[in-house]
């Protein structure tokens, strides 16, 4: 049976084309193109082309747009034109021409696709559904070879009922007959066809067949062999010939024009952004001699590009710190929120979890925790009895009957105010509960992290964003999560270091690990001392209302009584700013000039359930910089830019930044490339209008009654209204404050880097310390000091294997 | 001493990157093979130069070896897996003549390609 292997091969190959797609409940940014970034940026726009139908670059309107309001620099549009040898008149009349920016997203037309969609959404429906597919525990192929003789679309086929008793029992085996004829490579090339004609949904059976320790799939599996074949034999069934190519295919375009209009629309941020950066670094140089003041605090953010604008508000008010690592805090865990058995994995998806940690009450707060536990209880106990009444089919009338006026006033209070209702709906957060406190310590049962771990993560947190010597009295390990009411997309607003999850567990859990005195010790034998009067506390930022909440206020009286109350008023002193900053950006009309006015306009957007646009997410990425703080201190970096503290002094091996650029810069190239092609082509690789979604199985969004899953982020996250762009669809610029020897070193041994740099998805510039310039690297290994004196720089190699050793 | 029986079998090595574990675990269980021995985070020389063991937030990207040991014929179902992978991805495979005491450990009873039903 080796031709059987043989095909899983041949499965798993023509599986790369497509991206995985995570669920609802962990909404993960990914790139579209995944499955082609190895062709580099231009050659995959054009297979994305030929395979999805999707544009891959700016329409004319939007270059218009952005030109009319001076993000373009029409010499920088001159510029790369003449490098490229273009029509100079040609090239700047391009997008005065006419061309409509968006289309309404149209739902998908083929016979076929119709019939999957709706085998599909009855198998791999979480709860949604009032009645269950039957026989799913069987797999999604066996159900479907058992039911589908009683579909009165498929049966109208009268050979169909013959066929289904004769398929084989398991779906690779089927798949084998069916594919009999054909080689590998053409085997390949019509699986793929078959998987890309619906890459929303294939794109879930590829992340769900590979979570073996999701409920979901353990109870009903599905894997992509049994999508195949089911396609299969639904094509058999409507007498479609499966090698017949599907997908859309069109002639090469002529991406010259628009090609050079992105290039300059990029550059025109990234010389402006590359010149401040380095005018900063000139003005911040510390002075020979100068003993460096500790902070009041220090506060340790995700490199979300929210985090920038409270760092900025924050460093404005008193003598604080802060720091940028991804907000998961260098912990691979898993945890169960208090009075749960529910397993979340908070963790960037690039990691699976190594740790499982429970949440527990604390010691002086057993009542209150008691309370909270029963109060949760009673909630999802009514939640699911509500649920199940809804959803009946007996049950409706005599529920709207019985309490319709108590819901319909709750509606209405909704409604009409929004901040009231839902104080007293509140979300139950219990992370924010100071009672509620996480069990660190290994135990009999494997739960918990040794002391060994906790050092090491310990150690490996602190050296990788170079906090390692003058602590503050109090360090505050900030997580972030977003607030919204009805909402599907709610997860997409948290932290997706912490896999689309809050990240105060994770904050709550790295404190406990850098408060015991055990993890300390060990600490200072490996050369990391920090001080005993150094306190680490937890806090969740809540990126849509600008407040930072700080937990466990009572240990923090008790350990730092001075700067508590300091710090409780310049964080409300931030919120302020932030919050006016943040009601510019999305226009929010204020008559009252109060600041709690605006303060009050901004968490009522968070409580509304007619909310489209709770706040702006991600929108208007566009660079990722590492290096320390210093270096963009007091810049206003409008909260577009993802920043990894990093200090290249500390990091003589380059181990530290291999960390940062393997897996935080990855992470945010593909928040990048997200909100890039969802904003070029949003029909194809966007999700269209909020208005028009459909959630199914409370794992995606179609819109209307049946289209493939919708992927992408949705207009509202993009645009200001129909025809104005909120999001500048710009590729990540990467800029790293190191040697370039050390970045090119690492670029040498790893594959993703240079898949990423060379293939023009990312942009690095590298401001050089020890040379004291500023270089950009160019596809293969050259790189070009930035500025008037440009010249091509190799590295030299006896220095790069210095700086290795 | 003398009443000790070895068994041929074969022994299979792979190395991949961490993105192909789910399908590595799958292929070795569906070809038949009754476990295996995963190594996370291994180091070392080839065509795309000097790996590093850990990429200590990556495991896609991370180099991740199986091992196992069965009889022929499974380890002939596992390399008609890896051949096609191999063509288009990176990663290697060493098979070599073993021998183990207990036999019942790493022999099926039926000889097919255990596919799961889904």
């Amino acid at each position: 049976m080796p031709d059987k292997a043989a095909l899983l091969g041949v499965i798993e190959n023509a599986a790369t084309i497509i991206t995985p797609y995570w669920p609802l409940k962990t909404f993960i940014a990914t790139n579209p193109l995944a499955g082609l970034e190895e062709k580099g940026f231009e050659t995959a726009i054009e297979s994305g082309k030929s395979i999805h139908g999707g544009n891959g670059l700016p329409t004319r309107a939007m270059l218009k747009g952005a030109r009319d309001k001076g993000l373009i620099d029409l010499d920088i549009v001159r510029r790369i034109g003449r490098e490229q040898n273009s029509a100079a008149a040609e090239i700047l009349t391009y997008p005065d021409q006419n061309d409509h920016a968006f289309e309404a997203v149209k739902s998908s037309t083929s016979a076929l696709d119709t019939q999957m969609i709706k085998w599909l959404s009855a198998f791999l429906d979480e709860g949604q559904a009032g009645t269950a597919m039957p026989y799913r525990e069987d797999g999604f192929y066996s159900a479907f070879t058992k039911l589908a003789a009683h579909d009165n679309v498929l049966n109208k086929n009268s050979a169909f009922k013959e066929t289904l008793k004769n398929t084989p029992a398991k779906p690779l085996a089927a798949l084998s007959n069916m594919l009999a004829a054909y080689s590998d490579d053409e085997k390949q090339a019509i699986i793929e066809t078959h998987l890309t004609a619906l890459p929303g949904w294939s794109g879930y059976v590829k992340w769900r067949s590979q979570q073996s320790q999701d409920p979901w799939q353990a109870a009903y599996p599905i894997t992509l062999a049994a999508y195949i074949a089911v396609r299969f034999l639904i094509a058999d069934a409507l007498n479609i010939d499966i090698s017949a190519k599907t997908a859309p295919v069109s002639a090469p375009s002529d991406n010259e024009a628009p090609l050079i209009w992105l290039k300059a629309w990029e550059e025109t941020y990234r010389e402006t952004l590359t010149a401040q950066i380095e005018q900063n670094i000139k003005d911040n140089a510390p002075q020979k001699g100068q003993a460096s003041d500790t902070p009041s605090a220090q506060f340790i953010f995700c490199i979300d590009v929210r985090s920038e604008v409270f760092r900025r508000y924050l460093e404005r008010t008193g003598n604080y710190e802060t720091y940028g690592f991804a907000g998961f805090f260098g912990i691979p865990v898993s945890y169960s929120p208090f009075g749960t058995d529910h397993v979340v994995a908070s963790c960037p998806v690039l990691l699976q979890p190594r740790h499982h940690v429970n949440e527990t009450a604390h010691e002086s707060h057993k009542g209150e925790a008691k309370k909270i536990g029963a109060h949760d209880k009673q909630r999802l106990n009514w939640k699911s009895f509500f649920g199940s009444l809804k959803n009946n089919v007996a049950s409706p009338f005599a529920l709207v009957e019985t309490s319709g006026i108590g819901f319909g006033g709750r509606m209405i209070g909704r409604t009409l105010l929004p901040s009231l209702t839902s104080k007293a709906d509140a979300h139950n957060d219990n992370h924010g509960h100071d009672a509620i406190t996480p069990c660190t310590a290994h135990d009999d049962a494997g739960n918990g992290i040794s002391l060994e771990d906790q050092i090491f993560y310990a150690e490996a947190g602190l050296r990788v964003m170079g906090l390692t010597e003058n602590f503050a009295p109090l360090v505050v390990l900030t997580g972030h999560g977003g607030e919204t009411v009805n909402n599907p997309y709610a997860s997409g607003l948290d932290c997706g270091a912490c896999g689309g999850n809050h990240g105060g567990a994770n904050a709550k859990i790295m404190a406990q690990v850098y408060n015991n005195p055990q993890v300390r010790k060990g600490l200072a034998e490996r050369g990391l001392n920090i001080p005993d009067d150094t306190y680490f506390v937890a806090a969740l930022h809540n990126t849509t209302t600008d407040t930072l909440r700080l937990f466990n206020h009572d240990k923090i009286a008790a350990h730092q009584p001075d700067v508590l109350a300091s710090v409780l008023k310049d964080l409300e002193t931030t919120r302020l700013n932030a919050s006016g900053e943040r009601a510019k950006a999305m226009g929010i009309q204020t008559n009252n000039k109060s600041d709690s006015g605006i303060c009050k306009k901004v968490e009522t957007r968070a409580k509304d359930w007619a909310q489209v646009r709770p706040e702006w997410g991600l929108a208007r990425n566009a660079a990722f910089i590492v290096g320390n703080r210093r270096i963009t201190k007091g810049l206003d970096l409008e909260g577009r830019t993802f920043l990894h503290s990093y200090n290249w002094q500390d990091d003589k091996d380059g181990t530290a930044l291999e960390i940062i650029l393997t897996a935080p810069m990855v992470v945010a190239q593909w928040i990048n490339s997200q909100y890039y092609f969802s904003t070029v082509d949003n029909n194809k690789y966007g999700s269209g209008s909020k208005v028009t979604h459909n959630v199914t199985g409370k794992i995606g969004v179609m819109q209307g009654n049946g289209s493939d899953l919708m992927t992408g982020l949705p207009l509202q996250s993009l645009m200001r209204d129909d025809n104005t762009l909120y999001h500048e669809p710009l590729r990540l610029m990467c800029v790293v404050h190191a040697p370039m020897e050390r970045v090119s070193m690492l670029i040498e041994r790893n594959e993703i880097l240079q898949t990423l740099f060379n293939g023009d998805w990312v942009a690095l510039t590298v401001i050089d310390p020890v040379e004291s310039c500023t270089m950009r690297y160019r596809n293969g290994g050259h790189w070009d000091i930035i500025g008037a004196d440009k010249q091509a720089l190799h590295p030299s190699p006896q220095k790069a294997e210095k700086i290795a050793v | 001493m003398s009443n000790i029986v070895f068994h041929d079998l074969k022994k299979i090595e792979i190395i991949v990157h961490g993105d192909k574990k789910a399908f590595l675990k799958d292929l070795l269980d569906q070809a038949g093979a009754t476990g295996y021995t995963m190594i996370r985070d291994v180091a070392g020389m080839g065509h795309s130069g000097f790996h590093e063991g850990r990429l200590l937030f990556n495991d896609n990207k991370s180099l991740i070896m199986f091992m196992t040991v069965a009889e022929q014929d499974t380890i002939e179902k596992i390399i008609a897996g890896l051949t096609p992978l191999f063509e288009k991805n990176s990663g290697v495979m060493f098979v070599s003549d073993t021998s183990v005491v207990r036999l019942e450990k790493f022999v099926q009873d039926d000889d097919y390609i255990n596919e799961t039903a889904s």
